[in-house]
């Protein structure tokens, strides 16, 4: 009895080990799944990754290193939406057959009436090869016999012969369920993996013979959704990156990683790089001839930061590399953000200033992991100016950030100063390290002042007058130079029926002070009955609310501190009266992250009112959200009061 | 600069000796030589353009190019950007692109080895290649020169040609082709106030076409295509090859019959899967319940991909592929749902059309491929049923927006017919929302509604139903604009439904949209009965397109609690304009304890003449604005 037992017990046991794997085998497919209406992890889901599997091992191979990528993924689509999952695009290194893809297969799983799972195979003719530029192309194809509760399956081998692995990806814009990376490698390699999952990730490593293998396992990956106010998809990506450190064997030893002293020193030495910031360039005499004229630091750097925005053209390409070169670029009067802001740094030092590249990562390319030295997290480099120990960040990219005011899409992240390092000497204050572009007190300011009086048809008329400080001055007078026309018909959009006339810019050349808006402008009151009423939340750009979502994946970021002040005055005709007023009010979050006041006063036929708004934090975490949304929402009801009047009965 | 002197002399001596004239150019690379009046409303100005096309034989075309472009400002940056599009039977042959300051000193130059090129298209599979090269400048003015040689390896026509764009000025462009005298080579121009030239030996036929000192229009919004309105020239010919297959593609009738030897052999299914065809119908009482029947079946099982493949997109899948695989693009699957009802012996025609929500426009007098789509006629006299094969939820017969109200080619065996599609009526495309609001004695609220609609609203719902239950929230708050709600949720019906269903149902902690006091003020209904005004512009000079003819009913109850009473209703509104009407009525029922508002807005018509643009606007305002009306609730408690 007992041996029966044990036998059971193991064929238990065998069974078990064995649907682990066979759930993972090329066509075994759960009915369960196939009958399943809704995604586990996300019931919304239009389709789910039921697992995903990328098998990579590097081997000799004839002599030469070879990449062998397996891959294999198992897709259900849920609904109509879904079915564009179906359509498959594998894009691979063509050029010089550096990658090739062989073993395409593909099929698509549905249950008949009977209840039976069919499987429509993947045709080899309906396989195209499409070439997308001269180093990629693309094999693409669409399952057959697909829809809604379908699944689909494909797996194929792609070779390799350049000496890299992917980052892998395990989240998408749909559910994945189960989602897997294996790496194998001799041992005399090193890879380093860095991790930018901030889900639970299981990992294991084994060495096995002379192989390493390395797994990592994700499981119930919700969608990456997109959400206003958020700083950079790429920030909450649940990823995994991989980068070749080192190789040693009996013969030799090649050591690829770097700490960031090392990776400075090499940068100050590159030729691209540090070669091209002394570089002896000529500036036109007049530039000279203007600098000979000051003695203050700070006007020198901005007549060169001038100088230079205003002559060079960007295109639009970001870089930490001068790879034209300065002196080139200089001639074209053109080039990447590299050449162009290494340019700036040139003639900022030939000037006398304490100049220094600075190397950073904008905000949509995603923040910097400092513990991972890696200069790929860059992708363009600033100068950074200290005068007085204020610093200056500057871009001569940007044509309109004045020179005072940090760069928007730099605001709040961290950069890498560079200096030349020596690094024997391992103590002491060395002239590198990170710095903090941030700034509390350069706000996204806006003042709405009004002065009106409402006629006896009902409808307001006066005057309004808008200072737009620091970035609110950078966003109103970017938008009022795209399009002129534009930009008034914006300001009139916030309420039906709004007329503006006159409207005038004041500074718009001058980029120290506020930027100052003067208009006449008409808008109607709304009647029900004996009332009229009507808002005093008018041209502030607080119309409407964001955040309505009931969750928040990602951080909000405003990437700035923002105050918005709205006051005036308004007279209403003879024979109205004001019903009770909104009431003064002070709200503020725990945190004091947002502070709103609102103080309102009638006498006789004049109401004044006084609105402040300020949000003293660039971002809110998503821990926050639900305190965050609610009284966000109370802000809105509170900025969307109005103010009622009534006629005197006679 | 040299060479580019030399070859621009021997270009005007070559015409000369033709016999025709070129207006001689100032300095057409220096921005300031731009008179006045070509500035305004202009982001560029044409200065210089010679189109020539030489047509050797029915599958030889040569295109030179050369055209001279200042450009003004940051809003004209597009030209800074070259491109064409090649496929297997059209190449690049040539291509140069010079940058001038606005001196017109020369800055840079480009050769075609310059260029990069990128696979073209956004369908998942499609033919083509695309070569580029994008410039940039630091400061405008700036002239860039574009010179290109393209080679046609058979064509179905010859490209149209554009004078100019909206914002584009024109100091001088002609277009000159040229065909041997063997073929016939007609064509149509458009908003061109000089007629053609035409000259002509034994062998070779030239025309050409002029046009200078054309001042830059804007273009309207919602006014259509803009191209309809822009001075260009339209080409057929009686000769073509294209990638083997002759025709004579200068009238109708003859492009389809060109089309029916592309799709011979592909439109009829094996005889085992007409079997299977024919036994989905077997029940059926009528044709035109077959049709359903299959139409259903179609749109069940099968799944629009796009694959632009072989011909330039014009010949099908066979339709047993189709029919094996379940998907294909529209060509695929109007030819496979033409060869379904021919193994049902109902005879139907596929038919060419060009797509696109505002009622685009193709001249039924010349023959022109200016297409994009592909749908099914089933020939029935009056009861003629259109069908939309790439849709799974379009009703049976509706074409919907996208392609009703225009000139289709119907491709029959006696070749193609121009046929006008139907259009919709206002009740083709309709919403009611009826909405129950409880009010709690603190102004909270729950309400639900039940919103049905047909047309072009149920295929709106229905795509939002496959969105996900987050997205429900957003698209009640953006397009219904309802408030900010504590607790939502949005269920559907099923898309068979001829009224579409979806319910809604949330709570709200006010209800009001703000208070005075103890009176509450509150919105007539939830759901915006209008979505955005029209833009007040001075003069309208454009027909104004709108989606679709519509009619919009809601009904709102607000069941008052103890202690609330009535303190004011808005005023009963009933208003008109050219396209429809409008009408909005609110009442108490004391018995119930209930507010009632209604409304009901009707537009009968897409088009909007410019004379009843302003009325039309301030109608729309008008609507906007009795949303914003409030009814006022005194609580007395």
């Amino acid at each position: 009895m007992k041996k029966y037992l044990l036998i059971a017990i193991t064929s238990l046991f065998f069974i078990s080990v064995f649907s682990q794997n066979e759930q993972f085998q090329f066509g075994k497919i759960n009915p369960e799944d196939l009958i399943r209406k809704n995604s586990l992890v996300d019931k919304t889901a239009e389709a789910e990754v039921l697992f995903e599997y990328s098998d990579v091992s590097l081997a000799l191979f004839n002599g030469n290193l070879e990449i062998t990528v397996k891959n294999h993924v198992r897709l259900k689509i849920y609904n109509e939406k879904g079915l564009e999952e179906a359509n498959i695009k594998i894009p691979y290194y063509s050029r010089e057959n550096a990658e090739g893809i062989s073993k395409l297969e593909g099929s698509t799983y549905n249950i008949d009436p009977s209840g039976r799972v069919t499987e429509s195979k993947l045709d080899k003719k309906s396989i195209y090869d499409k070439k997308v530029s001269n180093r990629i192309s693309n094999q693409v194809f669409t399952f057959p016999e697909v829809k809604a509760g379908s699944i689909i399956e494909y797996r194929y081998i792609m070779k390799r012969r350049l000496l890299y692995f992917d980052d892998w990806v395990f989240q998408r814009d749909i559910p994945v369920r189960y989602s897997n990376c294996t790496i194998q490698y001799p041992t005399e390699f090193r890879f380093m993996a860095m991790n930018l999952a901030t889900l639970p990730m299981e990992t294991t490593e084994k060495v096995d013979g002379y192989t390493m293998k390395k797994t990592y396992t994700m499981k119930n990956i919700p969608a990456l959704k997109d959400e206003p106010f958020i700083s950079c998809d790429k920030d909450y990506l649940q990823q995994i990156q991989f980068r070749m450190v080192g190789y040693n064997s009996l013969t030799q030893n090649i050591n690829l990683s770097r700490t960031w002293p090392e990776i400075i020193k090499e940068l100050m030495d590159d030729e691209d790089f540090g070669m091209e910031i002394k570089k002896n360039i000529k500036k036109t005499s007049d530039l000279d001839e203007k600098l000979k004229t000051m003695n203050s630091p700070l006007d020198k750097m901005k007549t060169i930061h001038h100088y230079v925005r205003d002559k060079m053209a960007w295109d639009e390409n970001y870089s930490i590399w001068a790879m034209a070169g300065v002196k080139q670029a200089w001639a074209d009067k053109k080039g990447n953000s590299g050449e162009i802001n290494l340019l700036l740094i040139n003639f900022l030092k030939e000037a006398g200033l304490k100049a220094y590249p600075l190397l950073v990562s904008t905000r949509s390319h995603g923040r910097v992991n400092t513990s991972y030295p890696i200069l790929s997290q860059f992708n363009t480099v600033v100068a950074m100016v200290t005068i007085d120990s204020t610093l200056y960040v500057l871009d001569a990219t940007d044509k309109e950030t004045p020179s005072q005011l940090i760069p928007e899409r730099l605001m709040y992240t961290e950069g890498l100063m560079i200096n030349k390092i020596n690094l024997e000497k391992s103590t002491g204050s060395q002239d590198w390290g990170w710095i903090p572009i941030w700034n509390d007190k350069q706000k996204f300011s806006r003042l709405v002042s009004l002065s009106a009086e409402m006629g006896a048809d009902g409808k307001i008329k006066g005057q309004a007058y808008i200072m737009n400080s620091d970035y609110a001055r950078l966003s109103t007078l970017k938008s009022w130079k795209a399009e002129k026309d534009k930009y008034q018909e914006g300001l009139s959009s916030s309420h039906i029926g709004i007329k503006i006339d006159e409207l005038k810019f004041s500074n718009d050349e001058k980029d120290s002070v506020p930027l100052s808006q003067q208009f006449n402008f008409e808008v109607p009151s709304d009647e029900s009955g004996e009332y009229r009423y009507f808002s005093v939340n008018l041209f502030s750009g607080l119309e409407k609310n964001p955040f309505i979502a009931g969750e928040r994946s990602s951080d909000i970021t405003y990437g700035m501190n923002q105050k918005y002040t709205m006051r005036g005055v308004i007279n209403i005709p003879e024979g109205q009266v004001f019903e009770e007023l909104p009431k003064d009010i002070k709200m503020v979050m725990p945190d004091k992250g947002i502070v709103l006041t609102r103080i309102m006063y009638a006498t006789g036929n004049r109401v004044n009112y006084s609105i402040t708004l300020e949000f003293n934090k660039p971002f809110f975490e998503k821990e926050e959200y639900p305190e965050f949304r609610e009284f966000y929402k109370k802000l809105q009801e509170l900025l969307s009061e109005q103010i009622v009047i009534k006629k005197i009965k006679s | 600069m040299h060479k580019s002197i030399i070859c621009f002399c021997a270009l005007f001596f070559t015409f000369s000796t033709m016999g025709f004239s070129f207006q001689q150019p100032t300095n057409i690379y220096r921005a300031s030589d731009i008179k006045e009046e070509l500035t305004k409303n202009a982001n560029t100005v044409k200065r210089f353009e010679k189109v020539e096309i030489e047509i050797s034989g029915p599958d030889k075309v040569l295109l030179h190019s050369h055209e001279v472009i200042t450009i003004l400002n940051e809003k004209g940056k597009s030209e800074l950007d070259f491109y064409v599009y090649t496929s297997k039977s059209h190449a690049l042959d040539d291509a140069e692109i010079k940058l001038y300051d606005k001196n017109g000193v020369q800055l840079e130059k480009y050769k075609k080895k310059d260029f990069s090129s990128q696979a073209a298209g956004s369908g998942l599979v499609e033919d083509g290649t695309i070569y580029f090269i994008n410039l940039s400048t630091g400061s405008f003015p700036v002239t860039i020169e574009k010179e290109s040689t393209e080679r046609y390896r058979g064509m179905i026509q010859v490209p149209r040609f554009f004078f100019s764009q909206p914002n584009q000025s024109v100091e001088y462009s002609t277009l000159l082709v040229k065909h041997p005298t063997s073929m016939k080579v007609n064509y149509k121009s458009f908003h061109l106030k000089q007629a053609p030239k035409k000259t002509s030996d034994d062998n070779i036929e030239v025309v050409q076409f002029e046009a200078s000192s054309l001042p830059a229009e804007k273009y309207e919004e919602n006014s259509g295509p803009w191209t309809k309105d822009f001075p260009h020239v339209l080409f057929n010919s009686d000769k073509i090859t294209y990638d083997g297959y002759s025709g004579n593609l200068s009238t109708w009738k003859d492009m389809g019959l060109w089309y029916n030897s592309l799709v011979k052999n592909t439109n009829r299914l094996s005889t085992i899967n007409q079997e299977a065809i024919r036994n989905l119908v077997v029940n059926a009482k009528s044709n035109n319940e077959k049709v359903r029947i299959l139409y259903s079946y179609l749109q069940n099982n099968f799944r629009y991909v796009s694959i632009q493949l072989g011909i330039g997109g014009f010949k099908p899948f066979p339709a047993d592929f189709v029919h094996e695989k379940k998907y294909g693009d529209c060509k695929g699957l109007s030819n496979y749902m033409e060869a379904c009802l021919a193994a049902v012996d109902i005879k139907s025609y596929s038919a060419w059309i060009k797509s696109g929500d505002d009622e685009t426009y193709i001249d039924p007098d010349f023959t022109y491929d200016g297409f994009d789509h592909q749908i099914l006629m089933v020939p029935a006299g009056k009861d003629t049923i259109w069908l939309e094969c790439t849709s799974n939820y379009n009703e049976f017969g509706h074409l919907g927006s996208f392609t009703e109200n225009r000139y289709a080619l119907v491709l029959t065996e006696n070749g193609g017919q121009m046929i006008k599609t139907p259009v919709s009526k206002d009740r083709d495309n309709t919403i009611s929302a009826f909405t129950h609001i409880n009010i709690e004695s603190e102004g909270e609220a729950s309400m639900k509604s039940v919103i049905r609609s047909t047309g072009e609203y149920k295929y709106m719902l229905i795509n939002i139903s496959r969105e996900s239950s987050d997205y429900y929230k957003k698209f009640a708050v953006s397009y219904f604009g309802v408030g900010n709600p504590d607790e939502f949720e949005m269920n559907f019906g099923k898309k068979e439904d001829s009224l579409f269903n979806c319910s809604i149902e949330m709570s709200v902690e006010k209800v009001f949209d703000f208070k005075a006091g103890t009176k509450l003020f509150i919105k007539p209904r939830m759901y915006k009965m209008w979505q955005h005004s029209l833009n007040n512009t001075e003069k309208r000079a454009k027909d104004y397109f709108l989606d679709h003819p519509l009619q919009k009913t809601d009904t709102t109850a607000f069941h008052l609690p103890e202690g609330f009473t009535v303190e004011t209703l808005p005023k009963n509104k009933s208003i008109s304009f050219p396209l429809g009407k409008y009408e909005s009525s609110y009442w108490v029922d004391e018995k119930t304890h209930t507010v009632y508002s209604s409304a009901c807005l009707i537009v009968n018509s897409f088009k909007i003449d410019p004379s009843q643009y302003e009325a039309s606007r301030l109608f729309f305002d008008q609507v906007i604005d009795d949303g914003n009306q409030k009814i006022i609730l005194k609580n007395n408690r």
